[in-house]
């Protein structure tokens, strides 16, 4: 398996090879990223293409680390401006569903303060996010992160489709509750 | 911005290790859980829709904005069936009986369109309980009749158990006023049914104790939640409205589907039932598709800088360029727009990004003017049309899976010079 730091050379380098390693590893978790959230394979293929790009263009001077995490999220931003456009075609992808899911976690009583910046909620969620199993932590950030379908996550953890349902319900909830004992939700 | 917008903005910027803890499956202990336990708030029950698809109104030809109706049943109602023939062996299987009804015949531009719905419980496995039905219409404004509703959703308390047989289904309308008037403005309407059991407990317990297919030693609780949607797509065309319904797939998944471009499927059909040149298919795709929007889009050379080749799409002039050129000016615009995008995507639609990509594609027009790649008076009246188009983008049209099998003859023909 090439290794992060080789592949940051390579870009740090400008040689041609850099985009094909990039491709050869983390490839596949963009367009899996991407295709989750557009559902359009074109359309897909089109922003792993623009995220290859953007990446060059970040790479030097940064040095991501995790390289994987960092190609993933550059990936997500670039599909979600496009699934955006999309949207104001009525070209639905499978974002909107991981934006209403999310939203449900807000009771509909509830409301999150105004005033916290949205890097304090980052941090409250990373120390939910922290205080969860593997598997769970797993399913939570497949499903709202990389936007994947519940049957995929399934097939991936080799659970039951509802067993996955009733984790992440679980999940949302018990989150709510962390929301609102930190006072986030009001 | 809302609240969830702010958690979900928040949500997208967490720590990169998780991200990457989802990269990959853990491996996984096995655990037997004993313990049932109520989760759910509501109980999502199922509807089973069948659409016939012979009363579907087929859209002939397209050009130039006029509608050909090829095939059409003119005043034919539309049947949103009653139970699904490929329901899962469920124990709430067929306890909702809900039928609606439109008219397919041609509309005119802002015409209302009225939706028929009778809606029954045919038995009392569920118990006790309220009806909620959100009636979600992009770009229709919905009103009821027969009913009190609020905004799109209608409450019918005590519905079940026997409030709404069969014997005396609640009849009402959902009248659509259609906000656009222009041509091809796409409308989706999706209905979702939701029970409220008045005991949740009770009704958990009960199907607890059925039996459930899926059963192994991973069940926390009996709890899972069924929705389903009928989906009738709508397309407004500039001598009147068009539309097809869909068939709803029966699912365990909570999550409303996507909407489906009924007039892709419909000139896509066509073409495969050859009642139409693939150089009709290209027009009438390409009409469609740009009716309202200009792209201009620019891939570098990543090695060399500033080399680039361009596209610029609209419903006049398509091109792209084949070669790469070095094109300093058209590489320092486009690097304007590509940082909104390396930034918040929410700032996609901002003032400034949308300012910046009218200047790209403003100036791809000059610069294929000045190639002679278009001639004056081309450059003049595309420069006119830009100026009356609201949204320049600059990515070029993917194609949806009902038309993509058909991108390479469409493509073929689709562009001008």
């Amino acid at each position: 398996m090439i290794q992060d730091d080789y592949i940051i050379e390579l870009f740090f380098a400008r040689s041609d090879k850099a985009i094909e390693a990039l491709a050869t590893k983390y490839g596949e978790a963009m367009r899996s990223v991407s295709y989750n959230i557009l559902q359009n394979e074109q359309d897909a293929e089109e922003c792993v293409n623009d995220a290859y790009l953007s990446v060059w263009n970040v790479i030097p001077p940064t040095r991501p680390n995790p390289l994987g995490a960092f190609v993933c999220r550059v990936c997500r931003n670039v599909s979600l401006t496009r699934y955006k456009y999309n949207k104001a075609q009525k070209r639905d992808g499978r974002y909107n569903v991981s934006l209403e899911e999310i939203a449900e976690i807000v009771p509909s009583e509830r409301t999150v303060q105004r005033e916290i910046e949205d890097e304090a909620l980052t941090m409250v969620l990373n120390d939910w996010l922290g205080g969860l199993n593997k598997l769970n932590l797993y399913v939570f950030m497949r499903r709202y992160w990389f936007c994947e379908a519940v049957a995929d996550i399934a097939r991936a953890t080799k659970l039951s489709e509802a067993a996955v349902y009733l984790r992440l319900d679980r999940m949302k909830k018990s989150l709510a509750k962390h929301l609102m004992e930190r006072g986030i939700l009001v | 911005m809302n609240d969830n917008e702010k958690l979900n903005r928040a949500f997208e910027n967490v720590d990169d290790k998780f991200v990457m803890a989802a990269m990959t499956p853990p491996r996984r202990a096995r655990r037997v859980w004993q313990r049932i336990g109520v989760v759910a708030a509501s109980l999502a029950i199922l509807i089973g829709a069948y659409f016939p698809i012979r009363n579907a109104v087929i859209t002939g030809r397209y050009r130039d904005g006029e509608v050909f109706a090829d095939t059409e049943q003119k005043g034919s109602p539309v049947i949103i069936g009653a139970q699904s023939p490929s329901a899962p062996p469920l124990p709430w299987a067929d306890t909702l009986y809900l039928k609606g009804e439109v008219k397919t015949r041609s509309y005119e531009p802002g015409e209302e369109i009225t939706l028929l719905f009778e809606i029954a419980m045919k038995n009392d496995y569920l118990g006790a309980g309220d009806l909620r039905l959100t009636l979600k219409a992009s770009d229709f404004d919905v009103r009821f009749e027969g009913v009190t509703g609020e905004g799109n959703e209608i409450l019918l308390e005590d519905a079940a158990p026997d409030k709404y047989s069969t014997a005396q289904p609640l009849k009402f309308k959902a009248i659509l006023t259609p906000k656009y008037t222009e041509a091809f403005a796409m409308g989706t309407i999706s209905l979702l049914v939701r029970f409220e059991p008045d005991d949740e407990q009770a009704l958990l317990d009960k199907i607890a104790e059925s039996d459930l297919p899926n059963y192994n030693d991973n069940w926390q609780n009996a709890f899972f939640e069924q929705s389903n949607t009928l989906r009738l797509s709508l397309l407004l065309g500039s001598t009147g409205l068009d539309y097809a319904a869909d068939m709803v797939e029966l699912r365990l998944d909570s999550s409303v589907r996507g909407a489906v471009d009924k007039w892709e499927i419909m000139i896509a059909d066509h073409y495969k039932m050859r009642k139409i040149s693939g150089e009709e298919l290209s027009d009438m795709y390409c009409a469609w598709a740009y009716r309202d929007r200009i792209y201009a889009s620019v891939e570098s050379y990543m090695t060399v800088e500033h080399t680039v080749r361009f596209s610029y799409m609209s419903k006049n002039i398509r091109y792209r360029s084949n070669e790469y050129v070095d094109a300093p000016e058209v590489w320092e615009l486009y690097e304007k727009v590509r940082a909104f995008e390396m930034g918040d995507w929410r700032d996609y639609d901002s003032a400034e990004a949308n300012a910046a990509r009218r200047e790209l594609a403003e100036y791809i027009l000059l610069y294929m003017k000045e190639q002679g790649i278009i001639t004056e008076q081309e450059y003049e009246a595309e420069a006119a049309w830009m100026a009356q188009v609201r949204e320049v983008g600059n990515f070029g049209m993917g194609f949806d899976q009902n038309i993509a099998r058909y991108s390479d003859v469409i493509q073929k023909y689709m562009y001008t010079h």
